[in-house]
């Protein structure tokens, strides 16, 4: 038998503690009624443009500097695309080639 | 002629009431749209309540502004609450947007009359409205011809007099073009001047709001009015917005002109290029000091643009699925996949359709690094060529585009064809930079535009440039004889 090396990825997911959602000023209070903490940003409605959460930014920091990363100065948002209905703009708004942490 | 501060003085003066001149626009467009099909939606019963509301801010003569009482029309790829917004698309037919652009809630604290929403090229895919899912747009100097695109909605609209000015969208030329095409001033802001929230997006790195208008003066207050920061984009520029309308009367004497020979060779008609020499020999006259340059990149623009715009395209248009709002096809669909096949088959033309597979294929995984970042390396050149360029001029002065407007049906049988009528305006876009066509003559009685392109941020030196040029000569004050100009 052929020597394997096993290479392993964590995809952790973890929801941060902010007062509103990542790219909108809507609130994430759990619990509250359907539909009421929706706007045009985060129902995709045409012409909506996101605002990144500063406060987002500073957990993502945090965590990275708790695994040791290197913290990119300067980092970039990418389109990750592909067609789901709970998907409204039918991207994630995600990280690629230029994230903020890595090489933790 | 109705212009915006024409008609600002007398409504301040008390002349006219804005309720008044609001019915005589709604009758104007009655009349002529029919033949024009300038306007998807007329917005007569807000149009009218806004008028009041107007009517009623000048008479207390509270927080005045040269907008308040001023009916405005609207290209529709900018959302009105409340007022539907199809971006000149099937599949957003029966759109209602739950908010108001920027720019929009600008003009309503201005005190402006939204009229209603003028046609274009399905989601500003276009270079001559007949790409509009609503039929096309006719041109008001000659009706068997096309008004330019996108923007040859709003462009007819302001050639017409079926409003006093309106706002459009430039992504590779969609307002100075048509511009050009229906003898009005058109304005594409600096990348980052004006706020995008709520412009539906068609490419995002390369879309701008901005005025057209029938003189220099309205558009230097008109964008003085949506110009400026707005924490909604982030890309809007935090810096402040100069009083264009101050700046304009201090003339061009000594300001340095570039002319690019590149923009001089085959493709340009040769009345438009006499058009065009004609003005140079004007600005001469009237103080500019004029010279060549060379903006050796030039020939890559159009292949560079239509890589990246659609490439931003597909992504952007991805959100028309069927599941939240606008058109639903497939109803009884087997399964998730189909009705959004069905949805998107039913609700995009053909040019979308196009450009959605073209953008997808540019991003797609083994493309991505031979079309999208070489496209990406191109226009990092092409904006270099301006920014030394600008070492040397203060402003660079072009053709708006290589023809006048021309027939229905001419271009639409050869995409490149069509593309190639938008060479002179594209760069301006990929670079960023602001650009202001303005007219300057006739040929057989079809308007012909300037175009001057500026420094990042300095739209005030391109209007002043334009209004020195406009007192000069009579181009602007020339109308056409909307709905009755034969054929020719
Ligand atoms: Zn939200």
């Amino acid at each position: 038998m052929k020597p394997y090396e096993p290479v392993i990825g964590l995809e952790v997911h973890a929801q941060l503690l902010t007062q509103t959602k990542i790219f909108c000023e809507c609130p994430t209070a759990f619990g509250a009624p359907p539909n009421n903490q929706i706007c045009p940003v985060c129902t995709g409605q045409p012409g909506a443009l996101p605002v990144l959460n500063r406060t987002a930014v500073e957990y993502a920091i945090r965590a990275g500097l708790a695994l040791n990363c290197r913290i990119a100065a300067t980092s970039v948002f990418a389109r990750k695309n592909y067609f789901y209905p709970d998907l409204p703009k039918g991207y994630q708004i995600s990280q690629y080639d230029r994230p903020l942490c890595q090489e933790g | 002629m109705k212009t915006i501060h024409a008609l600002a003085k007398r409504l301040q003066a008390g002349e006219v009431t804005s309720a008044a001149l609001t019915e005589q626009y709604l009758a104007r467009i009655a009349e002529l749209n029919p033949a024009l099909n300038a306007y998807l939606t007329v917005a007569g019963d807000l149009a009218m309540a806004d008028a009041r509301t107007a009517d009623d801010r000048l008479r207390r003569r509270a927080d005045l502004t040269p907008l308040t009482g001023v009916p405005i029309a609207i290209k529709d790829v900018i959302v009105t609450k409340g007022i539907r917004t199809t971006c000149g698309s099937k599949i957003l037919a029966d759109y209602l947007p739950p908010y108001d652009a920027t720019v929009i809630a600008r003009l309503r604290a201005a005190g402006a009359v939204i009229l209603g929403k003028c046609n274009m090229d399905e989601f500003a895919m276009g270079s001559s409205n007949e790409h509009s899912a609503f039929g096309p747009v006719k041109n008001p100097w000659d009706t068997s011809r096309i008004p330019g695109g996108s923007s040859g909605g709003p462009a007819a609209a302001v050639a017409a007099d079926c409003c006093a000015a309106a706002l459009g969208s430039d992504t590779g030329g969609s307002i100075r073009q048509p511009a050009s095409h229906c003898g009005i001033v058109g304005c594409k802001p600096t990348y980052g001047r004006v706020s995008r929230y709520g412009l539906v997006a068609f490419a995002s790195s390369l879309d701008q709001i901005g005025p057209m208008t029938k003189d220099v003066r309205d558009a230097a207050l008109l964008l003085e009015a949506i110009a400026g920061f707005d924490p909604n984009d982030s890309t809007a520029l935090n810096v402040p917005v100069p009083s264009y309308q101050t700046e304009l009367e201090r003339g061009v004497r000594g300001l340095k002109i570039g002319v690019p020979k590149e923009y001089f060779v085959g493709g340009l008609d040769p009345e438009v290029a006499a058009c065009i020499r004609s003005a140079i020999d004007t600005m001469k006259a009237l103080g500019a000091e004029v010279s060549d340059i060379s903006l050796p990149h030039t020939e890559y623009a159009v292949p560079c643009y239509y890589i990246i715009a659609p490439a931003e395209a597909s992504a952007n248009l991805a959100r028309y699925d069927g599941v939240r709002f606008g058109l639903r096809a497939g109803n009884g669909a087997v399964s998730l996949k189909a009705m959004y096949g069905a949805t998107r088959t039913d609700g995009f033309g053909p040019e979308v359709t196009l450009r959605i597979l073209l953008g997808t294929y540019v991003l797609s995984s083994g493309y991505y690094d031979a079309y999208y970042r070489k496209a990406q390396q191109v226009r990092t050149l092409i904006k270099q060529d301006f920014l030394t360029a600008f070492n040397a001029v203060d402003a660079i002065l072009t053709p708006t585009a290589p023809t006048t407007a021309f027939r229905f049906g001419e271009k639409t049988a050869d995409p490149l064809q069509m593309y190639l009528s938008d060479i002179y305006t594209i760069s301006c876009n990929l670079a960023g930079l602001p650009g202001v066509s303005i007219p300057c003559g006739f040929v057989n009685r079809l308007p012909v535009g300037l175009q001057l392109i500026g420094r990042p941020l300095d739209e005030a030196t391109l209007l002043r440039i334009a209004y020195a040029y406009e007192q000069a000569t009579p181009w602007h004050t020339q109308q056409p004889e909307a709905g009755i100009s034969q054929p020719s």
